[in-house]
């Protein structure tokens, strides 16, 4: 943040002093809006969460499987919804556009228009059965428009709300005809009386999420999109590919439902391209998505044939690069380098028939299906945003935003967050979430926790000496159960179990007046365990526990029998199996319910102090955000100065002044009356866990100090690779982009003598040694190009590279440099430049030669300096700082983050946080995004007093215990701890650091360590009563029905 | 592998466990491979006493691949149903084979501590679908599973490895002479550590019956005279 901005800013602060002011809307419920909302409400603010489809989940929902790790999207993104839906400091405001914004930062004033959904979601329980009964079938948006849905349907399974919503395809409005879904539902949530609804909500601030519009390839005709059936984009193939998509998973191609054999991918389809319709700048996530593509479709028929045609491969992110060669060493799969084009379509078989260009000429090729790699265009409605928010956009459309902080916007106090600062992928949408969320926090520090909400519950009943007094109720779910199970008969069922003593049915027992009637129950009865047969644990099971502490009980004596997903609805035409099979699930829930035991969650107290390792431009950014809220913070640099790498940068492609942007930003540290700044200090111990670290720190006179802190950023950047290639160290006619930079600045004669300058790409990177790209070096080198035309556009300039890598909007700059002469030539590592020296009447040059694939022969170009792209190799220290914080190291040595999507600046070991060049090369808008992103993170955890750990943790039976290490050995978390006592040696847990996988119960030879809520006991009592012993069946068997 | 003994000895006919794909484990301990092994191991220890190792199964699944769950349910349970009855399927008596079982079960503590490396082997997802176990091995696990017994003529009734034992399996008090219960002991080893060296009453035999030492009755020691 320049310096004016945070004046603004401190002078917004002063003027609001004390006034009371709302918190924070987030416009946009995607994966980036989830994610701030999270934050910031977990950090103490009440936030609403605002998104105009009618369920939270953005694009990030429809994917089927996310790169490079190949996860199921929804899998790990539906958790997320359930997480927001559950806080109590968000509201979720669905089918819902923003009309106008008043007001200034600290105070606005926004209003909201809820589209009429015609169902009322106080009263809807998600059960679907209105959708069943409706006689309307529509084209399913959210698959694409591929398959049908109804009228009245649920966005989606994972939906958040999990409320149906109606269309305009809808007969009733349409025709005023039908209203069958009226009739059939039981919760009498149909409501056609709705009109468009305003709302207005007083905020202090506003971060803006709305993503980016899928291209539509309509735009340019030549791509047949809309006219042979068999041209789809990648967006559509996702959901062909998705086991929740249209066919169920099964790729089957539009025409006629068959699976397509030979698939082909066009990359770059309106990116990268200066015609009409089309957009100038590179998409920056299409290579890799295509490359996941062309892994799942083999993953699906091992025998398919996958082309891919592309132009510059750009594997620029962490694990990229082996992603890559991943796909393209699969058999049956071609990475073809050209532009191509659809020609026709074989009007028998609807085949498409592609034109493109191979060293030996022009070929045509028929292909099943062709899949178009479509970009990521700005918003569709970017310009209403813009105008009613009163923020700039870009050229592209997309939110203008400064260099020095990509996450601030025109208008002071709206922030942006996710694919509207730029095409970026998933990772840098959560990155700029949490650091657009940290921004907030800094203008409303002073309102932190005045508006959040905490519950209240009666206190615990004691039942540890009574017997097991269990309860079931079997949930109808509308009729999602009730029409398969015979519910009536299983509650008589459940009555005759052991330990039963009250059995009774419900229609929906999720909804909010059953859930009372279940405290009420729970109270009546005096049940001390509870059973639940319904759906599934992973959506509902923290509603049922949450009733059962206001029963008054201990929310561990829950149990859930999952009779819908698990039996109904997989045995839907064998009710009498689905019957019996849903009176055994309920016989082992209460096996194991009679022997559950009441845990406690222990509060653990958090010092509210941050240590910063690194005080390069992250560590610095993320150092006075952290401190801008409020908390101290200790930063630790190892060398004399701050500033790390970008000291010797100086300017950047977008357009900043670095070193002017690195004074600015040290001077603010150091004057920063909560940051205490440790240089030339190195740290030699670190010990404790989230909330209370103790960090060692020697200083350079050997001097050391202790220094407790509750969160700890690692920001330790990289550094330079130093050439062993190409004559580097013994000409200083060959330097590195780095030093180039530097002599360029410098106004050094070797550089303003230079007549021809040849750059070298991938020195150092890309090869078996370091199989990764440093993603910043062809940026740099067109940068650096740019700048020597500038000063003398005579002069020729050389760019010898592999794949020019200039994601995003740096790739209009990559045009530019070629308009202005710069001269790009592509070669392939196995026929890499040769170089040697020469001399020239008298001057010493360097003799570049080089294959140029275009004219077919040797050039060799004779440069006066020849600037090497040297790779961004991790720090040299990481090994040791890894340890220190418990970190994981990747395969390429940088510093591995918890989750590479959805945890990017996380680590595996909680209150510990990432961000900078640790994590992988990127450029300073990247860096300072994560560093924001770092802050945000860190500062959810010290706006609390305390944090919450499991009750769900490993103990030991010391008894039991023979002291053999087992368990001990395989914690990879640390957790258990081998104790010598009288009776020898003992495994103690730091129930702390367990995370409870009970990896240890499994490898204890005598089963002396066990994980609380899951003992051997229960376990073993509900495989009894599945499996066996007359004691674990008694109970109800003459009742089952005859099975035929 | 406790659970899955269960199951049989509860007359189960196939026990299928779904799990993780391998390196795709949500926690950094990756407990899936020690299962799978596990597994491996179970199945070999089933074919030892005669019985199908097919009858245990694990496979790799994901949560969202529901129709590859059904598809493999199936499988599953027509294998089993083409096994037959555990045991009868076979063609075992099925008390003797419950029997060998229940023999083997008692045994799992001992073959967790026996076979501790190879169950915590960790290695790339497709080696570590092989069984690491050969069926030789096994049965030398098996005839290498030692017994323990007190020497009553040495044992100084201390109380050490009565104390120490994690089962209590050892019978006896103060002034009496101990005695394993062999029936209770899961073979740890610990009474043979704990039993102090100038006594050495402990006593490890292995691939022979324990001598019959058990008294009918609780024997108070000897007390030993100065000159012997």
């Amino acid at each position: 943040m320049s310096s004016e901005a945070l004046e603004r800013v401190q002078q917004i602060q002063r003027l609001l002093g004390n006034r009371e002011f709302g918190d924070v809307m987030i416009v946009g419920g995607g994966i980036s809006g989830i994610q701030g909302a999270l934050d910031l409400a977990t950090a103490g603010f009440k936030v609403y969460l605002v998104d105009k489809a009618p369920s939270i989940g953005g694009r990030m929902a429809q994917l089927d499987k996310t790169f490079p790790t190949n996860d199921c999207s929804m899998c790990i993104e539906s958790p997320k919804f359930v997480e927001c839906h559950r806080h109590p400091n968000i509201e979720i405001i669905t089918y819902a556009e923003v009309a106008e914004v008043e007001g200034e930062a600290g105070d606005f004033t926004v209003t909201l228009v809820k589209k009429p959904r015609y169902v009322r979601e106080d009263r809807c329980t998600g059960c679907g059965v209105c959708a069943e009964y409706c006689p309307v079938e529509y084209p399913d948006e959210f698959n694409q428009g591929i398959s049908l849905s109804k009228a009245v349907h649920i966005y989606f399974g994972q939906a958040i709300p999990l409320v149906p919503y109606i269309d305009q395809s809808c007969l009733y409005l349409k025709e005023k005809k039908c209203r069958i879904c009226v009739e059939v539902c039981k919760a009498r949530a149909i409501d056609f009386n709705q009109k468009p609804e305003k709302v207005t909500i007083k905020v202090g601030a506003v971060i803006l999420a709305p993503g980016f519009s899928p291209y539509d390839p309509r735009r340019k005709p030549e791509y047949r999109y809309g006219e042979y059936p068999n041209v789809v984009t990648s967006l559509d193939f996702e959901r062909i590919m998705c086991a929740t998509g249209p066919n169920e998973g099964e790729i089957l191609r539009p025409s006629d439902g068959r699976h397509p054999h030979k698939i082909a991918w066009l990359h770059c389809v309106g990116s990268r391209q200066v015609t009409e319709g089309a957009n100038s700048y590179c998409s920056a996530v299409c290579c890799t998505y295509t490359q996941k593509q062309v892994i799942l479709t083999k993953d699906h028929d091992a025998d398919a044939e996958c082309t891919v045609f592309h132009n510059d491969i750009r594997s620029y992110g962490k694990d990229f690069e082996r992603f890559y060669q991943r796909a393209a060493a699969l058999p049956g799969v071609r990475f073809i380098r050209s532009y191509a084009t659809i020609v026709r379509e074989d009007p028998e078989t609807h085949n498409v028939v592609v034109r493109y260009t191979t060293p030996e000429g022009v070929r045509e090729e028929e292909f099943d299906l062709v899949v178009l790699s479509i970009g990521l265009s700005a918003p569709q409605d970017a310009e209403r945003l813009a105008e009613t928010f009163g923020i700039d956009l870009n050229e592209h459309g997309f939110c203008r935003i400064s260099p020095a902080n990509p996450m601030r916007t025109a208008r002071p106090g709206v922030f942006v967050s996710g694919a509207f600062q730029g095409p970026l992928d998933i990772p840098e949408a959560v990155v700029s979430a949490s650091g657009a969320g940290s921004q907030c926090g800094e203008l409303l520090a002073k309102r932190r926790g005045k508006l959040v909400k905490e519950r209240v519950y009666p206190l615990e009943r004691d039942v540890s000496d009574e017997e097991p007094r269990v309860g079931v109720y079997v949930c109808h779910c509308g009729a999602n159960i009730g029409r398969v199970v015979d519910i009536p008969g299983t509650v008589e069922f459940a009555k005759t179990l052991p330990n039963v003593v009250h059995a009774e049915e419900s229609i929906f027992i999720c909804s909010t007046d059953a859930a009372q009637r279940l405290a009420q129950s729970i109270q009546e009865h005096k049940l001390n365990r509870v059973v639940v047969a319904a759906c599934t644990p992973r959506t509902h099971e923290p509603l049922f526990r949450d009733t059962l502490r206001e029963a008054g009980i201990n929310q561990y004596y829950f149990e859930m029998a999952n009779i819908r997903e698990h039996c109904s609805w997989v045995h839907s035409r064998e009710k009498e199996e689905a019957t019996r099979k849903a009176r055994e699930i309920i016989r082992m829930a209460v096996a194991r319910a009679a022997r559950l035991e009441p845990l406690e969650e222990f509060e653990l107290p958090v010092n509210k102090t941050a240590l910063v390792v690194g005080g390069g431009v992250s560590g610095m950014t993320t150092a006075l955000s952290i401190a801008q809220q409020g908390y101290r913070v200790h930063l630790v640099e190892k060398t004399d100065e701050l500033g790390g790498v970008a000291r010797r940068l100086h300017h950047t492609l977008d357009g900043l002044d670095v070193q002017a942007f690195v004074q600015d930003l040290i001077r603010k540290v150091y004057r920063h009356p909560l940051i205490q700044v440790h240089t030339g200090a190195r740290i030699v111990e670190a010990t404790g866990y989230v909330g209370n670290f103790v960090t060692r720190v020697e200083t350079a006179d050997g001097r050391t100090e202790e220094i407790a802190h509750g969160a700890a950023v690692v920001a330790i950047g990289a550094e330079e690779y130093r050439p062993t290639e190409y004559l580097y160290g013994e000409t200083d006619r060959v330097l590195t982009n780095l030093e180039l930079e530097g002599a360029i600045a410098r106004g050094e004669d070797r550089v303003r003598q230079a007549e021809t300058v040849v750059m070298i790409q991938c020195v150092g990177c890309r090869n078996e040694e370091r199989n990764y790209c440093s993603r910043v070096c062809c940026s740099h080198s067109v940068k650096n190009a740019l700048k020597l035309k500038e000063e003398n556009p005579d002069r020729d300039v050389y760019i010898l590279f592999r794949d020019m890598r200039t994601y995003g909007f740096r790739e209009d700059r990559y045009r530019e440099a070629s308009q202005k002469g710069v001269r790009f030539i592509r070669y392939e590592p196995e026929r890499a430049p040769r170089v040697e020296r020469i001399e020239e009447g008298g001057r010493e040059r360097i003799r570049v030669m080089v294959w140029d694939p275009v004219l077919e022969t040797d050039l060799a170009i004779d440069a006066d300096l020849l600037a090497l792209a040297a790779a961004v190799v991790p720090a040299e220290d990481r090994g040791h700082i890894a340890k220190l914080f418990k970190a994981n190291l990747s395969p390429d040595k940088f510093f591995q983050e918890a989750h590479v999507k959805l945890r990017p600046v996380d680590f595996g070991a909680e209150g510990v946080y990432l961000c900078g060049m640790a994590h992988y090369p990127k450029h300073i808008p990247e860096a300072i995004n994560q560093a924001y992103g770092a802050a945000g993170r860190a500062v959810v955890l010290l706006a609390n007093d305390t944090v919450v750990a499991s009750g769900s943790v490993c103990d030991v039976e010391e008894k039991r215990c023979i002291g053999c290490g087992a368990c001990a050995e395989v914690c990879e978390y640390g957790a258990i701890d081998l104790r010598t006592t009288r009776q020898g040696k003992k495994a103690v847990v730091n129930p702390v650091l367990c995370k409870g996988d009970g990896l240890c119960n499994a490898v204890c030879p005598t089963g002396a360590i066990y994980l609380k809520h899951y003992r051997n006991e229960a376990l073993e009592a509900q495989v009894d009563a599945l499996t066996g012993t007359a004691e674990g069946q008694a109970g109800g068997d003459e009742e089952l029905p005859e099975v035929a | 592998m406790s659970f899955l003994f269960r199951a049989f000895l509860n007359g189960t006919d196939g026990v299928f466990i779904g799990g993780c794909y391998l390196g795709e484990c949500h926690y950094i301990t990756h407990g899936n491979f020690y299962a799978l092994n596990m597994v491996h191991l179970t199945r070999r220890l089933l074919e030892h006493v005669g019985l199908n190792p097919a009858r245990v199964r694990m496979e790799e699944l994901s949560s969202g691949e529901g129709n590859r769950f059904a598809e493999l349910m199936n499988e599953f349970s027509r294998e089993i149903r083409e096994l037959g009855p555990l045991a009868e399927g076979e063609g075992l008596d099925p008390e003797e084979a419950r029997t060998k079982l229940a023999e083997v079960a008692r045994l799992v503590p001992y073959l967790k501590l026996a076979a501790r490396e190879k169950l915590a082997r960790k290695g790339n997802p497709e080696g570590a679908k092989e069984n690491p176990f050969t069926p030789e091995e096994v049965a030398e696990l098996l005839a290498q599973a030692p017994t323990y017994y007190i020497d009553p003529d040495k044992c100084r009734a201390c109380m050490m490895c009565a104390k120490r034992c994690p089962v209590d399996a050892i019978a006896g008090g103060k002034g009496l002479v101990h005695v394993v219960d062999q029936e209770a002991c899961i073979k740890c080893g610990t009474c043979l550590e704990a039993c102090p060296p100038r006594f050495g009453a402990v006593q490890k035999v292995v691939g022979a019956p324990p001598p019959d030492t058990v008294p009918d009755e609780p024997v108070p020691i000897v007390k030993q005279r100065a000159s012997a």
